[in-house]
């Protein structure tokens, strides 16, 4: 029998004779009753399941309830509503509940977790139950239990950002949640995090303006902390371009919103695709998460539905709202009933038993459309190779964002042209990839004013035939060619990312100068382009708003990661090193950049 | 990047919000015994970051560590909402955020509007350098040496802080030590709307409606037995208001209080439960300005 504690953050485990004498038994104990976790404990207990549901807080719902997200009134029910209903739930069907509650040590014989320590007050509890469910969010019982757990992103372990909430009385009497001044990126030090809250209190949300604040949320909402290792891992490539499982646990309509804009440099490819490239905001895709996404590997009584789940950060961009993990916490419980009615274990449940409590609460309900689409309502089918082609025959737009503008326009179909490009390189026929590059090629030629464009597409298929182009661009930016734009990244930023995965030897060098410089030559003449009227949206920061710390910064960043790529093509020791001790002079030329360098300083080691 | 939970926590405040605000806290923590890391040490431990423990805290700030299990700041005033009253302010600490109250206009009718409050704490928290702990679930207190290791369990499991005493300002005390000096608790919940006429005709022996700090404010106070735990304080209060809005469907419940009120048995409590830590629970002040001077003089005599 092994105890496993965590000290300093890290599971430390000790043999023991014998587990304490338990002083309750459970068929389930769901650690975290937050969206996922709360809707885990009232289905498996409204199915007679002797539950018991643990959380640190003092009441359910999590971000849904204490953290009054979507609170506003067209929402269904109202955040005391919302928790009234959970409560009554619970109540009615049984479930026990242990509220400011912390889980102190696991017990575990084996791959099965078989009994919790659990602490209130200082009052340990021992409780045993024959499969658990960590809906925590931060994968407490998950590392306990011995899965592997993956924290932020691979470059520098940053997560997204973190946010609180006030919730309000307006001066017309509605109800509705007001988030704090700004999200703030949670890969900042503790003490600039902890003045997170100074700011709420500087009077930021006019306390005098005829609003009072019925609520300070007593929960700070993440968008991520840790992500669990499961049987099966959902990733963002394969969403997108992979087979769509065909035995979902539940599916959903996602799109990708990451809240950290800045710094998509240092993000996966896929993402970098998406978001820079491609700029795909408006657009949405469907997903169907496997049943094997929520079984943590290595454990045998262990599921892990919330959003540590089995997705990769890339799709935990999207797929972490509140609805979603609803039905994440209503999946396993459902997998949990069936695998406690059938005997058998979490993995042996059969897909057609649990099914139907899947149909019960709508979880596996047909996709809206199959493939990448908008977010909002509107439908788009994809293009063929002359819509494509049509299509990035324009200007770069100026969209903002899909949280502001929901319509799609025509800005909107040169992102969707971008994506096809992409989608063909991945999943087209090869007779498909070599039409639709030739007639790029042919574009990119015959349309100066749009090369830029049409090399962008290209340079997304991976099209070497780009490389002249966007060489030109790097060396020469501005003009025609950038019209540009707030909120996306103007084609000579996407250039800069595009030479490092398919340029030559000689895009090192205006690289390099742009690093050198901190991006100042390059992106003056962004400081131009027409600017947002972001009084629009107070409260909203935006890197590229006009002002030259967020050109530079992407400017600079993606280099950085283009060198990374381009030296591990083209070695080159003389700039490795030039690029080494640039990462390391403490030197910066904007506000930011030590973040860029903290980072570089890891890469070029490796170069 | 091999990134371990607490290098994660620590790089990253995570949301779960292991906040550790202050200048005490150990970058290199030293290893007790048994291997749990000692990652501050102090004069005095405070438990909860109640009034008197943060006037404490705020005046002393570099002798005093404080431990919360949420992430709420004067739970017993900013997260119960009441008492609301705002009282004369005396000392150095109260005056100062007394003076913030003011400045926020979040004051009227001789009270305060409460749920702000927590927030314009943690402001003076941030200024004075105070040393806080939020998520903090203390599970043991032990004498170590001439004082104390406290052990508490956050998001990143386990940690001590050594002290040379410990004074708990929990509304029950550590490990419900003093639940038998409650006489009773409520909870409460703003009410939105304009009813028709006036609420206080709602009033019984288990509820009524009290006025807040802003025009029209008014907050659902429901009473509750010494042993209600937030299960049955929830249902309590939506049984309430149900009943009134079968009377009256012109208000709605706007939110509910985050953290739960307590009447004491005696005037001024103070125990000890267990040798050398003091109890003086925080929740006992009829206000706030009275809790935080209490606790600006508390280690004046130590």
């Amino acid at each position: 029998m092994l105890e496993v504690k965590m000290i300093a953050g890290k599971p430390v485990t000790r043999t023991v004779a014998a587990m304490p004498t338990p002083a309750g038994h459970y068929d389930l104990i769901v650690v975290g009753l937050g969206s996922a976790g709360s809707e885990a404990l009232i289905v498996a207990a409204e199915a007679g399941l002797k539950v018991l549901g643990v959380d640190v807080r003092a009441a359910m719902g999590g971000n849904w309830t204490l953290g009054a997200i979507n609170g506003a009134p067209k929402w269904p029910g109202n955040v005391p509503g919302r928790l009234a209903a959970l409560e009554r739930a619970a109540h009615k069907h049984g479930a026990e509940l242990a509220y400011e509650t912390s889980v102190a040590a696991a017990y575990r014989d084996g791959q099965r977790i078989v009994s919790l320590k659990i602490l209130r007050n200082g009052i340990f509890r021992d409780v045993t139950a024959n499969m658990f469910i960590d809906a925590t969010g931060n994968a407490t019982l998950a590392l306990l239990a011995g899965a592997n757990v993956r924290f932020g992103r691979v470059v520098d372990g940053a997560q997204f950002t973190v946010s609180r909430t006030y919730y309000v009385e307006h001066a017309d009497s509605r109800m509705g949640p007001v988030y704090s001044g700004k999200c703030r990126s949670p890969n900042v030090p503790v003490a600039e995090q902890s003045a997170f809250a100074t700011e709420l209190a500087a009077g930021r949300l006019g306390f005098r303006n005829k609003r009072r604040v019925l609520v300070a949320c007593p929960y700070i909402g993440a968008r991520e902390e840790a992500g669990v290792e499961t049987d099966v891992m959902l990733s963002f490539h394969e969403c997108l371009f992979g087979p769509r499982c065909e035995k979902p646990v539940f599916t959903a309509w996602v799109p990708y919103d990451i809240h950290r804009i800045s710094d998509r440099a240092f993000e996966t490819e896929p993402s970098v695709n998406w978001e820079i490239l491609c700029r795909m905001s408006p657009f949405a895709y469907p997903v169907s998460v496997p049943y094997e996404a929520l079984i943590a590997k290595g454990v045998e009584n262990l599921l892990v539905p919330s959003r540590h789940m089995g997705i990769d950060r890339d799709v935990l961009a999207g797929l972490r709202m509140v609805a979603e993990m609803q039905m994440s916490g209503k999946a396993a419980a459902a997998a949990v009933v069936v695998a406690l009615k059938s005997r058998v274990s979490v993995r042996d449940v059969p897909y057609d038993e649990l099914r139907k409590h899947l149909d019960r609460y709508n979880l596996a309900r047909p996709l809206r459309q199959p493939h990448v689409g908008f977010y909002s309502k509107n439908e788009i089918a994809p293009f063929t190779d002359d819509q494509i082609i049509q299509a990035l025959k324009r200007d770069i737009g100026n969209a903002v964002s899909w949280v502001f503008h929901r319509t799609p326009d025509d800005e909107d179909r040169s992102s969707y042209a971008y994506y096809s490009c992409w989608d063909v390189a991945e999943r087209g026929s090869q007779e498909r990839n070599s039409a639709l590059r030739s007639k790029l090629v042919q574009a990119m030629h015959a349309e100066k004013r749009y090369s830029a464009n049409y090399a962008t597409a290209l340079g997304i298929m991976g099209d070497p035939q780009a490389v002249d182009v966007l060489l030109e661009i790097v060396r020469n930016p501005g003009g025609e060619r950038d019209p540009l734009v707030d909120y996306a990244y103007p084609n000579r930023l996407k250039a800069i990312c595009l030479l490092g995965r398919i340029g030559p030897a000689e895009a090192v060098k205006p690289l390099v100068d742009i690093v050198a410089d901190g991006g100042e030559k390059y992106t003056a003449t962004l400081l131009k382009a027409k600017a947002c009227d972001y009084s629009k949206y107070p409260g909203w920061v935006y890197p590229f708003d006009g002002r030259a710390e967020g050109y530079r910064f992407a400017a600079v960043s993606l280099a950085v990661v283009a060198l990374d790529l381009l030296l591990k093509r083209h070695p080159d020791p003389g700039t490795a090193v030039r690029l080494r001790e640039w990462a390391h002079d403490g030197k910066t030329a904007f506000p930011d950049e030590a973040q860029i360098k903290a980072i570089a300083q890891r890469l070029f080691e490796r170069t | 990047m091999n990134l371990r939970r607490r290098t994660f926590i620590a790089s990253a405040a995570a949301s779960a919000a292991s906040f550790r605000i202050g200048p005490i806290w150990a970058q290199t923590p030293k290893r007790s015994p048994s291997g749990i890391p000692v990652v501050a040490e102090c004069e005095t431990v405070f438990l909860g970051a109640s009034a008197y423990a943060l006037g404490a805290a705020l005046k002393n700030p570099a002798k005093t560590v404080v431990l919360e299990q949420s992430l709420m700041l004067v739970p017993e005033f900013s997260g119960a909402l009441l008492p609301n009253v705002l009282t004369a302010a005396e000392g150095e600490i109260a005056t100062l955020v007394r003076e913030r109250i003011e400045k926020e206009g979040l004051s009227g009718n001789g009270r305060y509007h409460a749920p702000p409050v927590s927030d314009v704490m943690s402001a003076l928290v941030m200024h004075r350098k105070a040393n806080l702990f939020l998520n903090a679930n203390v599970a043991d207190i032990r004498r170590a040496g001439r004082g104390f290791a406290v052990e508490i369990i956050g998001p990143d499991g386990y940690s001590t802080i050594a002290a040379e005493r410990v004074i708990d300002t929990t509304p029950t005390a550590w490990r419900d030590a003093g639940a038998k000096a409650i006489k009773e608790k409520f909870f409460a919940a703003p009410l939105v709307g304009k009813p028709k006429g006036d609420l206080g005709r709602f009033a019984t022996d288990k509820r009524e409606v009290v006025p807040g700090a802003l025009p029209g404010e008014n907050i659902l106070k429901v009473r509750l037995a010494a042993d209600t735990d937030w299960h049955n304080a929830r249902l309590a209060l939506y049984d309430a208001f149900e009943k009134m809005v079968a009377e009256d469907d012109t208000f709605i419940i706007g939110g509910e209080a985050t953290a739960l009120g307590y009447l004491y048995r005696e005037a001024r409590t103070q125990a000890t439960h267990l040798p050398g830590v003091v109890w003086h629970p925080g929740a006992q002040y009829p206000d706030l300005m009275n809790a935080l001077t209490a606790g600006e003089l508390c280690l004046k005599s130590k």
